[in-house]
């Protein structure tokens, strides 16, 4: 242990087994014992959150590969392994998950029923989404995706609200449709890979992207399914109509989960996967990637608008602020893309949060309509003030997180994209109206229902799963070096490399010579415009 | 071949001869056991005797040996899938063995009798090594399972779901039999390997009709589209434990039959180009067809009868990547999956139907409604064996299975078959979940307080093995798979 080796392997199923140890809990007369189990499962992820931050002091941002690496067999006769390893990208996520799971869990008092089953599935949900991040071999990333979604599902299912079932079936269709083409193209790959090295076979993702040579055209092809599966899950306009629909009925819980850590998974998957694997293909659809995060920008915004379910509106601004991240990563240079990953943190925090705050005045009230709150900041002060902070730091205000991370993407895809970009700054403002306004209808004015009256403000333990929130939202804003030193390093030698592999591969067809060489990115905006 | 050969060749088989014996013992003690248990302790002893000298066998086996002078094989995959069928025959026992009183089937002796028959039926037949073994094996198998079928003798779905079974059984065994007596006048022989080489200098036009007929017999066997009309019927009339016998241990026999036929008669590239296209397009029409259906089935029961197609759909796709593209560790290593999962399944539906076997809507997934409160545990184990049929996570059995046949698919250049494969599977979650649904996100209105009956220990045992198998399968799966390889 003293290498750290191992640690990886530890911090993804430590939740696993604290979920195990909940059905291991003693019962008291009969009945589950509520906080003995929330204090099982609330001790697994801080200790999932302890051993992230010591593998914080293992981890070199100066070293651009990975880190911590555990490699063992796993099918041998494919050639597919247990591999694990971070790199400056994927720490940061980490560390985003386990931070987030805590506070789940301790926002868990709301759930009225078979508490412990919630958060069995939360801790395992905790460990697909851990296992995702850090696995390095294509089909145990595959495995641990797919493992996002039964505990997903059932959470939407049992906690959720009244179209529950619908809502719980349409997320796990749309997202296995993805995945399991995404499946077959990461089989594509490997048999390609296997032919051109005398029958080796292999899943480990670094061998893949090294070694294998894809002609433009199955580059494309194979850019495509795996765009499916990741732009479902982003997910990137036309693939969101899942998301609102999972994001209203869900639990409070599984919807800061949600918008927290799974939505990020798919941007997470363009970047690890989709665009290292297939250079070209990545180069073909750079364009229509980034009008479609433009057009999810300015369509979320304007659906929000109207909403009157705060929750929809709370989603809808997810699928805004998550095409902020697409656009600063499909830009591709290192201080867009930093800023996406950046911002990947930040929505993390700050819808998070909102999340929460939404299922604050739900617990209260049951419902969630704008029109039945207004004026109530002067019966719940303590909450009001935590709305506003949360507020501001999604429309990004200085000196929160926020501004810091859509500066940077503003500013970097600027240099790619210019028109569009300017568009997307639309968004900007748009994000400002609607969440002003929602706030000024629910929190200023007159208390307009007799109910509101009696509100009783935040509960201790419930500001106490918002404080690590609200630190964060001002350290980010203020002080994110430390945070953009980690991954600095190992995301300009990522843009580097991308870069570098742009149409150099050799084309097999006459349309990739002919196109080959004239489309670098650099000129995409030229295209564009 | 003097006595002693022949002796030590009986030796040889000695999974079947013992099965066999068994049932015939049993028929002559069966008066002097009183309980019930005591029939069902003897033929499951039986067949794990039968089980432990397979396993002995295995220092005898090598490809392409037979015994009695070419009348069986004894190769790695004749052990193989005899162990497969004597393990999945004794957990489909017990997960049976209180269940058979219950739907009244007044002869249990007769029964156990019948069901070890059918086992060394479905041992013979995927050994055989010429066709009249081959037949007879079948028949045995047959035979015995039209019995089965119609053994719960106070329904008369069973009786239908029987007589049903009998007459599309007898027809496809006679199609099987021109197609063989084809095959015999082209060759002048009935072993396999003989119609192999003889076929390379017949007349293809005769070589493709017999082929065709053989594929009606094989594919109406195993169930797959078009001709698959008779599985929903049967699997919904026929008692629940006998369901389970033909899903899994019928299945996986009948599959590596055809696989023998298929790859060692008509091996050779020019005769394989014969029937891949045929295999190509049912396997497409089972994968997609079978999956369809499912989505509209109510009956619990019949849902999974079609998600059976459906999986034989996904198995022929293994048939198109002989050698060393691994179609065939593919195929066994999803037959053991298959079959853990499916007694899994089909073990909590028994237990749901429970009470009420004879009710026409005993399996409505309406009966499902708020397991996960009523029996934490079955509902629990459904979830899991539901989610490895449909390939997710935790149900790691079934996407292990997928893994290598798509992987087969890919591999042996059937991009496009996969990609429907993959498709027909994304459609296949709907109606599992849709289980899982009932189970869990549907607050209870209806049900009673206590409408189901106690399990029997039997079956706890066997769906507590399965669901361990179920992860631990899909977890450690390169011992099994090692096992599968160059067996053929």
């Amino acid at each position: 242990m003293s290498d750290g080796s191992g640690l990886l392997s530890l911090i993804v199923f430590t939740p696993l087994v604290g979920g195990l140890l909940l059905y291991f809990v003693p019962k008291r007369d009969g009945e589950v014992n509520t906080q003995f189990v929330t204090g099982v499962a609330l001790a697994a992820s801080l200790l999932a959150f302890a051993l992230s931050l010591m593998m914080l002091s293992y981890f070199d941002p100066e070293f651009t590969g990975y880190q911590l690496v555990e490699q063992s067999p796993w099918i041998e006769s494919f050639g597919v392994s247990y591999a694990l390893g971070i790199d400056g990208i994927s720490i940061l996520l980490v560390l985003l998950t386990t931070f987030l799971m805590p506070i789940v869990v301790l926002a868990s008092h709301s759930v009225k029923q078979k508490l412990r089953a919630y958060l069995f599935h939360m801790l395992v949900l905790e460990t697909a989404m851990l296992g995702t991040l850090v696995a390095l071999d294509a089909f145990l990333f595959y495995v641990f995706w797919e493992f996002m979604l039964a505990p997903m599902y059932f959470i939407i299912g049992i906690w959720g609200g009244k179209r529950r079932i619908y809502a719980t079936l349409k997320f796990v269709l749309y997202t296995v449709l993805g995945s399991l083409l995404m499946l077959v193209a990461i089989f594509y790959v490997v048999w390609v890979y296997s032919r051109q090295h005398d029958g080796a076979v292999t899943f480990l993702l670094t061998e893949l992207i090294a070694e294998t040579v894809l002609s433009r055209s199955e580059q494309i092809t194979l850019f495509a399914a795996f765009a499916l599966a990741f732009g479902i899950k982003v997910p990137i306009f036309p693939f969101h109509t899942w998301l609102p629909d999972a994001h209203v009925e869900a639990p409070t819980g599984g919807s800061v989960v949600l918008a927290g850590v799974l939505l990020k998974m798919g941007l997470y998957g363009f970047i690890r996967y989709a665009f290292p694997l297939f250079p070209e293909g990545a180069q073909y659809f750079i364009p229509l990637l980034s009008v479609l995060a433009v057009v999810g920008i300015i369509y979320g915004a304007l659906v929000a608008w109207v909403q009157t379910d705060i929750k929809k509106l709370v989603a809808y601004s997810s699928v805004s602020h998550l095409g902020y991240c697409v656009l600063g990563f499909v830009a591709l240079n290192v201080i867009s893309t930093t800023g996406s990953i950046y911002q990947m943190l930040n929505h993390g925090i700050s819808t998070g949060a909102l999340f929460l705050l939404v299922g604050v005045l739900y617990d209260r009230r049951h419902t969630r309509d704008m029109d039945e709150y207004g004026g109530l900041a002067g019966q719940v002060p303590v909450f009001a003030f935590l709305f506003l902070v949360f507020t501001l730091s999604s429309i990004a205000l200085p000196l929160t997180n926020g501004f810091v991370g859509e500066f940077m993407i503003l500013t970097g895809s600027f240099q790619t994209f210019p028109v569009l970009t300017s568009i997307a700054v639309l968004g900007v403002v748009f994000g400002a109206v609607y969440m002003l306004t929602l706030y000024k209808r629910t929190m200023f004015g007159e208390l307009n229902e007799a109910k509101n009256g009696t509100l009783p403000d935040v509960t201790p333990r419930e500001f106490a799963t918002f404080a690590p929130l609200l630190v964060l939202v001002f350290v980010m804003g203020i002080y994110p070096k430390p945070f953009l030193d980690l991954m600095e390093p190992t995301v300009e030698a990522y843009v580097e490399d991308l870069s570098s592999r742009f149409g150099t591969a050799v084309p097999d067809d006459v349309e990739g010579v002919l196109f080959a060489s004239t489309q670098p990115v650099a000129t995409v905006s030229q295209e564009v415009r | 071949m003097n006595g002693q050969e022949i002796l030590n060749d009986f030796m040889k088989t000695g999974p079947f001869v013992c099965v066999a014996l068994g049932a015939l013992v049993l028929l002559l003690i069966d008066v002097f056991l009183r309980r019930k248990w005591e029939r069902a302790l003897f033929a499951s002893a039986v067949m794990l005797t039968a089980f432990v000298v397979n396993i002995q066998l295995l220092g005898d086996a090598e490809p392409g040996k037979t015994l009695f002078g070419g009348l069986v094989y004894l190769d790695g995959l004749s052990i193989t899938v005899a162990a497969i069928i004597l393990l999945g025959a004794i957990l489909v026992l017990h997960l049976g063995e209180d269940y058979i009183e219950r739907e009244g089937i007044s002869a249990p002796g007769e029964y156990y009798c019948l069901y070890m028959l059918a086992v060394s039926g479905a041992i013979l037949f995927s050994a055989a090594a010429e066709f009249i073994t081959l037949f007879v094996g079948l028949e045995i198998m047959s035979m015995s399972l039209y019995c089965l079928c119609a053994s719960s003798l106070r329904s008369e779905r069973s009786a239908e779901s029987a007589l049903k079974y009998f007459f599309l059984g007898s027809f496809s065994s006679a199609f099987l039999l021109f197609g063989m007596a084809l095959l015999f006048g082209l060759t002048g022989t009935l072993s396999l390997e003989g119609i192999g080489a003889g076929l390379q200098s017949a007349d293809p036009l005769i070589t493709g009709l017999a082929l065709g007929l053989l594929l009606v017999g094989f594919l109406f066997k195993i169930g797959a589209v078009p001709f698959h009309f008779w599985i929903p019927d049967v699997y919904q009339g026929a008692p629940t434990p006998v369901t389970v016998f033909m899903a899994c241990v019928i299945k996986a026999s009948a599959i590596v039959a055809a696989l023998r036929v298929l790859w060692v008669a008509f091996g050779d590239l020019q005769l394989m180009a014969l029937w891949t296209g045929a295999i190509w397009i049912i396997s497409f029409a089972t994968m997609i067809i079978g999956n369809l259906a499912a989505l509209r089935q109510r009956s619990v029961k019949r849902m999974l009868a079609y998600s059976s197609v459906a999986h034989v759909g996904y198995l022929l796709m293994g048939f198109l990547a002989p050698g060393q593209y691994g179609g065939e560790e593919a195929i066994l290593f999803y037959l053991v999956s298959y079959t853990v999962m499916t007694i899994a399944s089909f073990g909590i539906v028994q237990a749901v139907i429970g009470k009420d076997p004879l009710n026409d809507s005993a399996d409505d997934v309406r009966q499902f409604n708020n397991l996960g409160e009523r029996r934490p545990f079955l509902a629990a184990v459904m979830s899991l064996a539901l989610l490895s049929l449909a390939g997710l996570p935790p149900g790691m059995a079934g996407l292990l299975g997928k893994f290598y046949l798509f992987n087969a698919a890919v591999k042996a250049d059937f991009v496009g078959l996969a990609v429907v494969g993959v498709l027909a599977s994304a459609v296949s979650c709907y109606y599992y979940l849709r289980v899982i649904v009932a189970m869990y996100f549907v607050p209870d209105t209806a049900a009673p307080e206590e409408d189901l009956s106690r399990p029997s220990f039997g079956l706890y045992g066997v769906i507590s093995l399965c669901s361990l198998a179920i992860v631990a399968i899909g977890i450690f799966p390169g011992t099994l798979y090692a096992r599968f390889a160059g067996l053929l």
